[in-house]
Order: structure tokens, then sequence, then C-alpha cells
């Protein structure tokens, strides 16, 4: 049952970093993001069923933790729509030299 | 804590809250006089609780007390310690410093009355570092805390020789004997790192001598050349006559009493190393007696009564150096202790007469015995106890030291040649300051001495006092010497003495035909060249010119390693560091999608190491 | 097991919608989809509060992320917001590269143990205001942290 679980949150995962790393868009990047802390937090109530609720405890924080990370995440895209006027993130490569 | 460290305590850390008081709050310090009251405040605190400490222990010949605190801690174990030991030598130190200090801090109230109030306070914070300073050194139980204070000290003896810090003499005078002692300190330092070494320790008892065993002649000799800088010995003195460029008080305490005695004062506490150091006591004896006359020789040519002491000054440590050379450590230090005494009283007194007539010179002087009758009888005494006239503090302790030196030559004949300075010295010694005694207080007055005038009370007090010390630091402490330390004290007439007496005899008559008869001697214009060489500054022009060969060459080509090897090689790996990064920031794409199989890597990276590691 | 089957092949074609798709609105609410059936394994898994949880906070995130996706769309500002993808093998090659000795890890295990029952909303409770207290405290000053950020980036510079 939890080597199931995990197989599952593990793919949940793969497809999130698929996700990241084709999207364009800021926001599609965001929500494989999304997909990828929701495949942790799978993963946290599978091992809280063996292990006790100290993970489900903790998978609470986690879910507290991403509704943040989606504020801030979301602040920056509208930055980026204000200042390069679109969300492709390949507008903002001043990184490069 | 014992009373005795408690005493000490009192002695060392009530001028520091002082000092540090005054150094922080510039209003109070502004004051001046407020300044002043608190900085006497300490130092009659500093006498209450040394003369207690010498009461009880001053012939003391075992350790009473030794308080100390851990400082300095490497891989757990105790590299040095800080605290106060009481014995007889530092008891007694403390005390002879607690009165010149004392007697020397109330004479310039009225000395330095017309400064500005905030330089008024400045000097009195600096007199109240000094004495924590000194203090500090002569309590200190090992040598490294006697380094610190030693070093203290010199700072503020160049503070307080720059005192009048805005005249350009006065700041190269500081300058210079800051360079100069600092030069020969050098010395004490490379000997503590190799006692250090060698020891493990910076102690300065028996077992700390025998601990040393071969290196005790190295170190001692290390020491010695620190001595040498701040009891201005022959050729390092050249710094003591220029010091005199700072407030004559400041040269009666530093100049005179103490910071100077301080190198001897080393090699008292430091005796059982010394004593241990048969060689280097050769070389301290041979150094001594020839900084004895040869100052003695320089003092005869000068006509600044300031430059008249201070190489009277110089010339004394010498018999104290030749003292300890020829193996007598009581000797010398009983004629620190007078020496302390008298030569205070000389520098106040002349500094008396300085404040009537507003200069140094002796041609300024002349007559002064009927306008400032105090200040001429107290620097009599001093003449007559500098000179070892029979009865005063100085004719003991000089015979004392004469003694000793007869006692060694006894042994090694080698030490004849320090006797004989140090008897010529004597006579010397007897003709300039005479001769100052009479060019400044009797004949005909000059046109400033006309209408000089004794000073007030803040400035006859001190003199009058120690005056007193220096007839009663004699007999009585000579007795008292005899029972406490077992010394052999002769009372009894014997020949050194005798030959002594007349050394002196000899230059009062010299001095009484050609300066108070005006009349002339036989020899004298064929000694004309010997003065013109002593007036020349030789060993001045010699370390002039090793200064400016030796360590400037050595700064140029410091300098040179330094522009072209050590700033060449930060230069090479900054161009080496720009070249690498143009190639590194090709990596740096501003792809968003990158960046995330970098850290796709990095996981991988670690989890497969997690996984090799764990396997 | 048959209805964590169907939960989660639901979870999974909807994830790979969620990142495969043209329009980003449909991808939005295809997460919303693998978020609920995520939901639904929770409550499998012994779970019940933490899916409620989920259902709420999830939600609430997924409207508001929803909605800054259509007013981004190129109907109201005039700016087409494209949704498509590029580099696809790389991201596949990744994502196997990860999957595959992920997979590795889990299988090689050969017993997880027994599972325990279903956890009550009480025991979560407790642990927050017991033992994670702090913890817990901490978040809720990030949270505020994480919100007066928020502002401050987007906040206009002229007022």
């Amino acid at each position: 049952m939890t080597q199931v679980v995990l197989t599952i949150a593990a793919v949940l995962f793969a497809l999130g970093i698929y996700g990241v790393t084709t999207r364009r868009n800021a926001i599609g990047i965001l929500l494989s993001v999304e997909l990828m802390a929701n495949a942790v937090n799978l993963n946290l109530i599978a091992f809280a069923q063996t292990l006790g609720s100290d993970g489900q405890t903790f998978a609470l924080f986690s879910i507290a933790l991403t509704v943040a990370e989606v504020v801030v995440g979301l602040a920056l895209v509208v930055l980026l729509y204000r200042t390069r006027k679109g969300i492709d993130i390949d507008l903002a490569s001043d990184l490069r030299s | 804590m014992t009373t005795a460290a408690t005493l000490g305590l009192v002695a060392v850390l009530g001028p520091l809250v002082v000092a540090l008081l005054l150094a922080v709050n510039g209003p109070v310090r502004r004051t001046g006089v407020g300044a002043g009251a608190l900085s006497v405040l300490a130092a009659i605190a500093n006498l209450v609780a040394a003369l207690m400490l010498a009461n009880s222990w001053w012939g003391e010949h075992e350790l009473v007390d030794s308080t100390e605190w851990v400082w300095l801690i490497a891989n757990g174990e105790t590299i040095a310690t800080v605290g106060v030991t009481i014995d007889g030598i530092s008891a007694s130190m403390l005390a002879v410093v607690a009165v010149v200090a004392l007697c020397v801090q109330v004479f310039s109230w009225s000395y330095l009355s017309d400064e500005p109030k905030a330089d008024f306070g400045r000097y009195y914070m600096w007199q109240s570092l000094f004495l924590f300073s000194m203090n500090a050194l002569v309590l200190a139980p090992n040598l490294l805390q006697l380094f610190m204070a030693w070093e203290l000290v010199g700072v503020c003896s160049y503070l307080l020789i720059g005192y009048w810090y805005t005249k350009p003499s006065a700041a190269k005078a500081a300058v210079k004997a800051f360079w100069m002692t600092k030069l020969a300190d050098m010395g004490l330092m490379i000997g503590l790192i190799i006692q250090y070494r060698v020891t493990g320790g910076f102690g300065f008892h028996e077992a700390d001598a025998v601990a040393l065993g071969a290196s005790v002649g190295v170190v001692t000799f290390c020491y010695f050349i620190a001595v040498m800088g701040k009891s201005a010995q022959f050729p390092l003195h050249i710094w003591l006559p220029d010091a005199m460029e700072g407030p004559t008080p400041v040269s009666a305490l530093l100049h005179a009493a103490t910071m100077v005695a301080a190198g001897v004062y080393l090699m008292v506490r430091g005796w059982p190393l010394f004593d241990l150091a048969e060689d280097t006591r050769l070389f301290m004896a041979l150094i001594g007696g020839t900084t004895a006359i040869f100052a003695a020789s320089v003092a005869i040519v000068q006509t600044d009564i300031k430059k008249v002491l201070a190489y009277s000054t110089s010339s004394q440590l010498g018999y104290m150096v030749a003292a300890l050379g020829a193996g007598d450590m009581i000797a010398g230090y009983y004629h620190l202790t007078t020496h302390a005494f008298f030569k205070a009283l000389l520098f106040l007194a002349a500094g008396s007469v300085i404040h009537a007539v507003h200069s140094n010179e002796l041609s300024n002087m002349g007559g002064l015995a009927k306008k400032m009758p105090l200040t001429a009888g107290t620097f009599i005494i001093g003449t007559l106890a500098l000179t070892g006239t029979p009865g005063f503090a100085g004719f003991f302790s000089k015979d004392l030291v004469l003694e000793a030196l007869l006692h060694g030559a006894e042994r090694n004949p080698v030490l004849w040649i320090p006797l004989a300075c140090c008897l010529i010295a004597a006579g010397l010694t007897s003709y300039y300051m005479f001769k100052v005694v009479f060019l400044a207080f009797f004949g005909e007055p000059s046109e400033a001495a006309g209408h000089a005038h004794e000073g007030g009370i803040a400035l006859s007090a001190p003199l009058v006092l120690l005056a007193v010390l220096s007839i009663g630091a004699g007999i009585p402490v000579m007795g008292a010497l005899t029972s406490q330390w077992g010394h052999e004290a002769h009372f009894h007439v014997s020949p050194i003495g005798l030959a002594g007496t007349s050394a002196m005899l000899l230059g009062l008559g010299a001095a009484v035909q050609l300066h108070y008869r005006g009349g002339s001697l036989p020899g004298v214009a064929a000694l004309a060249p010997v003065g013109n060489i002593a007036r020349s500054e030789a060993v001045d022009k010699a370390w002039r010119v090793a200064y400016k060969q030796g360590l400037r060459t050595l700064a140029a080509g410091v300098s040179w390693f330094d522009r072209y090897v050590i700033d060449g090689l930060v230069n090479l790996s900054g161009v080496a560091l720009l070249l690498g990064a143009g190639r590194l920031r090709a990596v740096q794409t501003g792809k968003g999608g990158d960046y995330v199989y970098a850290v796709l890597l990095g996981v991988i990276v670690l989890a497969a190491w997690t996984a090799v590691v764990s396997a | 097991m048959i209805a964590l089957a169907l939960l989660s092949g639901v979870m999974l074609s909807s994830a790979l919608m969620v990142v495969r798709s043209l329009n980003l609105v449909h991808s939005v609410l295809w997460l919303a989809v693998t978020l609920i059936s995520t939901a639904g394994i929770f409550v499998i898994l012994g779970a019940p509060f933490l899916a409620g949880i989920q259902l709420m906070l999830y939600t609430g995130g997924i409207i508001t992320l929803m909605l800054f996706g259509v007013m981004l769309t190129g109907k109201q500002t005039g700016i087409e917001i494209p949704n498509t993808s590029d580099g696809q093998l790389a991201g596949a090659g990744a994502a196997l590269a990860f999957l595959a000795p992920t997979l590795y890890a889990i299988w090689s295990v050969d017993d997880f143990g027994p599972a325990l029952g279903p956890v009550d909303a009480k025991v979560l409770g407790t642990a927050f205001l017991g033992p994670h207290l702090i913890a817990f405290e901490a978040l809720s000053v990030l949270l505020l942290a994480a919100m007066i950020g928020a502002i401050v980036l987007v906040r206009r510079k002229d007022p």
C-alpha cells in the first residue's frame, strides 16, 4: 500500500519537474511547483500512515508554507508582468552576460 | 584576598581609575583643577597603601603574597597571569615611587598653574596613567606583566615629554625617546620569547633561573639591552638629555627617580637570573662604568641646568648598573632608592629656579641664594647627597657601590676598569654639581635672576620633604640594611670610602677655585679639546647616521619587497580571478529552465552520494 | 484499493493536462481536479482532516491563481498570454532521471510496517498547540511576512 502511494507521488513529482522545465510562462511554472508540493504532502501522509500522526502535522505545516509561497510567487508574477509586459520567464534573463 | 594583596591592588587600581575617568570624561578633565585634585587624591591613597605595605614588609626576604589572575589561555593551558606580588623589594620600591610621585604631583600644581585648564587636566591624566603603569611594573608577578607596564611607562614618558606638543623641539624629543627606548625594548621582547620557549613561563625566581639552564646568559643579555635603553646607558643614553623638553616635574619623576630606574629595577627583580649569568654581568659592569664616566664628562660642559642633571642621572644609573654587574644586588638597589630621592629633589629645586627666572640656562641665574634661600638650601642638600658627602644618603649608597666593585675586582681583575671609572666619575660629579651650585646660587645675579622670588607652599613642601629623605635615607636605612638583609654594611673608614670622598673633595676644590673664586687651575686649558669632544654630541651623530643609512636602507628594501613582490602576488591572484570569472560567466544563461536543470542535477548528485556513502 | 486506483488515475492524468494544456485557464482548472483527487487519496490514507484542509485551502489558492490567470490573459489587456512549452524532450529526460532512482529506492524497501488507523483532528490540534507551538507561531509570522512582502512587491511606485 505505502509503496503504491509513494510511486504515485513520485510520478506526480516527475510531472511537476517536467512542467517546471518545459513551461515558458511564469504561472505555468507556479502550477507545476504546486504539483510537486502536492506530491510531497502525499508522501508525508503516506509515511504518517505507518509512522504516526507527526507526518500529518508536518503536512499541515507544508500546506501553509505552500500558501505563503503562492502569495509571494504571484506577487512576483505581477511584478514581472508589469515591468516586462508579459509573463514569459525568458523575458527576465538579465543574469545572462 | 590577603591584606597585602588588597593594598597592592589599591595602589595599582586607584590611579588607573582616575586616569580612565579623566580619559573618558572630557568635562571633568577640562576643569583642570578638578582633574588635578582627583589625581592627587589617588596619589595620596597610593602613598598610604604603599607606606602600609613598606612598613610591614620592606625588609622581607621571602615572598609575602602573590595574588594572580589568569590572563592568557591557549589550549587549556595558562600562558600568563596578571596580579600583584608583594615582597621586600616591591614593597620598598612601591613606597619610593609613591613618595616621589606625590611630591611631583603637588609640585606640578603650582609649577603648571599658568597652563590652560584643559592642558592642566591632560597633564594630570597622564600623571595618573604613569603612576598606574609604574605600580603595575613594580608589583608585577612575572616578567610579562612587567613588560606590559614597561611599555606603558614608555608611552607615558612619550606623552609627558611631548606635553608641550606644539613646540617642535618637544615633539621631536618625545619621538626620539620613544624610538630609542623601543629599539632597546626589542631586547626585552626577544628575551621573553626565548625564556618562554625554554621554560614555558615568564617567572623571575630561582626555579625559573635554574630552568633556563644554559640559555640564562642569552636571556639576561637580551633583558640588559632593554635596560640600557630604559636606564639611559651608553650608547643608548641619547634620548635622556632631549627628554628634558618636558615639564621639569616630569623630568624629576620619570627621567630621574622612577621610570629610568625601572631598568635597574628589572635587573633587581630578575636577580636570580642575572646572578647566574656571569658573562652578562661582566658586560653590565663595563657598560655601567663607561656610562658613569662618559655621562659625567658630558655633564661638565653643559650650560643648561636640566641637561646637567640629565647627564648626571645617566651617570648615576651607570653606578647602579656597575654595582649589579659586580654581583651586589643590594648595593645597586640601595643606590636606586637614595638616588630617587635626591635626584627628584635636585630636579624639583631646579624647577623652582626655572619657575622663578623663566630660563634653563645657568647664565641667566646667579646669586639666587639670597632671593630663594629655601630652594638654594634644598638644592645644596641634594648636591651634597649626590656627590656623596659623608652623612648624606648618597654617601652610603655610593660607598656600597664602590665596595661592591672592589670586591668584584678581587675576583675578576677586569672589574678594576669600572671601579676606576666610578671613582673618577665621583670626582667629576662633585665638580659639575658644585659648579652648578656656585653659578646658580652665588656670585652676581643676572638680569633675569634679579627679581626672582620663592614659590608658594606647593612648590616648597615637596622640596623640604625630599630634602629630609635625602638625608634620612642614609644612616637609618643603612642600619636597617645590616639587620634586615644581613648585608655587610660598613660604617668603618675603609680605603675605598676614603678614595671616594677624596675624589669628591678634589672636585669640590676645583669647583671652588674655578667658579666661586673665579680663579684658574693649571692644565684646564689643556683639557679644552676634551671639552670640545664632549660638546660635539658624537654619539648623537653616530646614531643619526645609523638611522639614516641603516634603517632607511632597510625600510627602502622592505618597501620594494612590499610593492613588487607582495603587491605583485596580490595583483596576480586578482588578474587570475578576473580571467577565470570571464570564462565562468558563460554558465549564467539567464534562462529559468537551465537553473531548474542545475538544481535537479544537484539533487541527483546528492542522492547518489548518499547512496554511495550508506552502501 | 479500487478507489485508490481510480483516484490516482484521475489525479495523474489531470496532472499531465496541467503541464501539457495549451490554455492557461484550462491548466488551472486541471490543477483543481488534481488537488481534489489528492484530497480523496488523503481520506483513504487516514487523513480526513487534512483532506478537508486540502479542499478549503487549496481551492482558495487555486481560485486566486485562476483569477490572475484570467486577468492576465489577452482579453483585458490586449497582450496575448501564451501557454506554450519548449524543450519537451529535455524536460521528459529530467523527469525520468528523477523518477528512475526514486522508484528503485521505493521498491527496494521490503516492508514499511502495518498501517495505523485514521488520525483524529483532535490529535493534530493538540500537537499544534502542544509540542509544536513555537513552530506554529513562527509559521503565522511567516505568513504575515509573506503577505507584507507581496503587498510591497506589487505596490505601484506612484501612490
